[in-house]
């Protein structure tokens, strides 16, 4: 059972390495600072991991683990708007230097847009996630996938356009 | 559009298309010209997120911890000095002082490290005081 244990974990961690990066950039589109990112990061990590058992291996991982991911984050700026964290002037600056207009003009953009569309534009572009993983992700076909991405496009596409 | 759908045009520039699909898509866009167009400030917008998103990339510095790494040699060690506590029946006062003082650190710090990851699940927010800096 030990030795299972250690299968499980190592596999788990062989998944995660590579989509670390992806992951932070898709927290950070939801929370809105890398801080704040890299604890939802964790946090989906324990729950991943202890959650193994109940993966089907015949299904998308970065899928499954990116909705663990977006719970987290969801989860995360709940418990701040109850109890906003207090930065120090060092984390402020920090903050304010690692700022970058374009990603931010985009996250803004998105995040006026439905949430069925902003979901699946963060997935796609912040996520780096297939058609299959967005499937996933969001509990949908793939065929959704397609009509919603276009049209989470278009709606982008408008926003953009207005500034 | 002709006789494509839409949300091919996204999928085909996405490379999520059938061989097939991908081909009257391609079809399409050499027969007409607004449609090419179309997918050609698609595939603008689409570099120009992808380019904006990737500036968000980062690596958090996250770890998924093993206890057994750390546990098995510490509780090795512990079975191993509580049998020689054991064996050696009238031990040199210093030498049973040690281990019993080793043992006795190696149950606290495995009762602390219970009691933290209880604990864990409830972590408290992390609060700074902004004047000086420091942890409130």
């Amino acid at each position: 059972m030990d030795r299972d244990q250690d299968d499980c974990r190592a596999r788990f961690q062989r998944w995660i390495e590579p989509l670390l990066e992806q992951a932070g950039a898709y927290a950070y589109s939801i929370v809105g600072n890398p801080p704040d990112a890299e604890d939802s990061v964790q946090e989906a990590l324990w729950k991943g991991y202890r959650g193994m058992s109940g993966y089907d291996s015949s299904r998308p991982f970065k899928g499954w683990w990116f909705a663990i991911l977006r719970n987290c984050c969801l989860d995360l700026l709940q418990s701040r708007s109850r109890q906003p964290r207090v930065l120090s002037e060092e984390e402020v600056g920090h903050r304010m230097a690692c700022t970058n207009p374009q990603t931010e003009a985009l996250r803004d953009s998105m995040a006026s847009l439905a949430e069925p569309y902003r979901e699946i534009l963060r997935l796609r572009y912040f996520g780096g996630c297939s058609y299959r993983d967005l499937a996933e992700s969001l509990s949908i076909p793939v065929g959704t996938v397609m009509s919603r991405l276009h049209a989470a496009r278009q709606a982008l596409a408008a926003e953009f356009a207005k500034e | 559009m002709g006789s494509i759908d839409p949300s091919e045009l996204s999928a085909s520039l996405d490379g999520e298309l059938p061989a097939e699909a991908c081909d009257r898509v391609r079809a399409a866009l050499a027969a007409d010209d607004s449609l090419r167009k179309q997918y050609e400030q698609l595939m603008a917008l689409d570099a120009k997120w992808r380019s904006a998103a990737s500036g968000a990339q980062f690596r958090p510095n996250v770890q998924l911890e093993n206890p057994k790494s750390r546990i098995v040699p510490i509780a090795v060690l512990g079975c191993a000095l509580l049998v020689v506590r054991l064996a050696i029946k009238a031990p040199p006062p210093a030498i049973g002082a040690a281990i019993d003082c080793v043992l006795l650190t190696l149950m606290v710090s495995w009762g602390f490290g219970r009691i933290l990851r209880f604990a864990e699940s409830d972590r408290e927010q992390v609060r700074f005081s902004p004047q000086t800096g420091s942890v409130v």
